[in-house]
């Protein structure tokens, strides 16, 4: 097991996270831990879909690359958070307060992070 | 299609069969009426959608899926109906695809239709009448007073041939009324009662444009409303709710106040294409407004798909600040804060605003 592996391992043990993934913005999974109702090619290719959506919209309206990103359905939620040239996808259920799981998330993308500049 | 393809397809139906019977939801009979549409079986996508309103009658997303997916039934059938008119021309073909395509708006198609059958078949009352229907589609799209006058022509000649005919009475008394003539829709309305058919609307209409029964010349009627001098009556069940402008007025306090609180730079409240908007906006052009439209469409595509049901709402942070936005099917309400707001109070302020609209519009699920 690699290190983004133990990170990945590390968010899943959250409360209310179903899964947790570091993903390219052209859809390849780097790491990934995933409940196993999610199809990590689905996860992959919808997250890929969402980021490049939204950094084009964003850079065609000459705004900066967001940071964070939130997002919530009926029946969950998910949260994207940007690394260096990829993002930290974590799906979460609907119950699950985000604000209460921030810190680790945040802690988890800087370790993510360090960890890329290392490789 | 290849055989595996296809046992995927079967197999992909029969989970979302299940799913509609065992959780039935809007989003269960949207994701299997889709996978209709996409083989291709559209009635079978009616059905669905009939089914799911049948459970869910306010669902705007099972509502919008079954008029698609009708209108494709009707597009197949029109083109079905054209191979068989140029094969075997007949009265009954021209007229069914006269209706079709004026049940699909497409009066200038529908014309040609009818102008075709009445050179094959002279003495067609239906092509007839179908015509008038499709200059009246015409007129009241464009408002153009050559079309107008053409169609209450159309419409006297169908009855000169077919006095019993009680829809072309009713569409022309309809457009005497709301021209402002209702000396000339008298008799028709006269012969409209006679015979048994409700017509309070048409002659609380011609009331109101007439109250000292003065005489009034069509032509000159049709010229004023296509220069824009007088305008047509709206039917009262075509009128906008009498509290529809207290709603927008709400709305727009509601952005206000939020721009007022000193933390939000930008608010907006979208539905469909249309935005009203508060704080720091240009125009319908700017990036807000544009990054709110497409994270809220792609944000839906994201939820669906990963069948976590519908998006509702978004956080989206970065050097600019933190968008934030709540949506229900077609409404969006958006605002732009600063870092460090209250976000949390903030979505909820959103929310209240996205659902009293909702209720005011009387729409929602």
């Amino acid at each position: 097991m690699n290190r983004m592996q133990d990170t990945m391992a590390v968010l899943r043990e959250l409360g209310g996270v179903r899964g947790c993934a570091v993903i390219t913005l052209d859809g390849l999974i780097v790491a990934k831990s995933l409940d196993a109702s999610f199809r990590q090619d689905a996860v992959a290719a919808l997250a890929s879909f969402l980021m490049q959506n939204t950094e084009r919209t964003l850079h065609e309206n000459g705004m900066e690359p967001l940071t964070m990103l939130v997002l919530q359905a009926n029946y969950g939620k998910a949260v994207f958070v940007r690394l260096d040239n990829s993002y930290l996808v974590v799906l979460m259920d609907q119950f699950t307060d985000v604000r209460s799981c921030r810190e680790d998330i945040d802690a988890a993308a800087a370790h993510l992070r360090r960890l890329s500049q290392i490789a | 299609m290849q055989l595996i393809q296809r046992m995927r397809i079967w197999k992909e139906l029969k989970r979302l069969e299940q799913r509609v019977r065992e959780e039935p939801s809007p989003t269960s009979f949207v994701d299997l009426a889709q996978v209709h549409i996409n083989l291709g079986e559209c009635d079978k996508a009616v059905e669905v959608a009939e089914e799911g309103l049948a459970l869910f009658p306010q669902s705007v997303e099972l509502q919008q899926l079954r008029r698609f997916a009708h209108r494709s039934l009707l597009r197949n059938r029109i083109h079905e109906l054209r191979e068989r008119i140029a094969f075997g021309p007949n009265e009954r073909l021209h007229n069914e695809l006269a209706m079709i395509l004026l049940e699909l708006g497409d009066f200038a198609e529908a014309r040609q239709v009818c102008e075709d059958c009445l050179r094959r078949f002279p003495e067609d009352p239906a092509a007839r009448l179908a015509l008038a229907q499709a200059l009246l589609g015409n007129y009241y799209r464009d408002l153009a007073s050559s079309e107008g006058a053409e169609a209450i022509r159309c419409l006297s000649q169908v009855l000169t041939r077919e006095p019993d005919s009680l829809q072309a009475r009713r569409l022309l008394a309809e457009l005497l009324c709301r021209l402002g003539a209702p000396h000339a829709a008298r008799p028709h309305l006269e012969r409209l009662v006679d015979a048994g058919e409700e017509v309070a609307e048409l002659q609380q209409m011609a009331g109101e444009a007439d109250p000292d029964g003065c005489a009034e010349d069509v032509d000159r009627l049709l010229a004023a409303v296509e220069s824009g001098e007088i305008s047509l009556q709206q039917p009262r069940a075509r009128r906008k709710p009498l509290g529809n402008d207290e709603g927008l007025g709400q709305i727009r306090d509601a952005l206000a106040r939020m721009v007022d609180s000193g933390s939000v730079t930008k608010a907006a409240y979208i539905r469909g294409s249309k935005a009203i908007a508060r704080g720091a906006i240009r125009d319908g052009k700017d990036p807000f407004l544009r990054i709110v439209r497409s994270l809220a469409k792609s944000g839906q595509r994201f939820a669906r798909r990963l069948d976590i049901g519908n998006f509702s709402k978004a956080v989206l942070e970065g050097p600019f600040g933190t968008i934030c936005i709540c949506s229900y099917g077609e409404v969006v309400a958006a605002i732009e804060c600063t870092l460090g707001s209250d976000v949390d109070a903030l979505l909820g302020q959103l929310q209240e605003l996205v659902a009293s609209s909702l209720l005011q519009r009387g729409g929602g699920q």
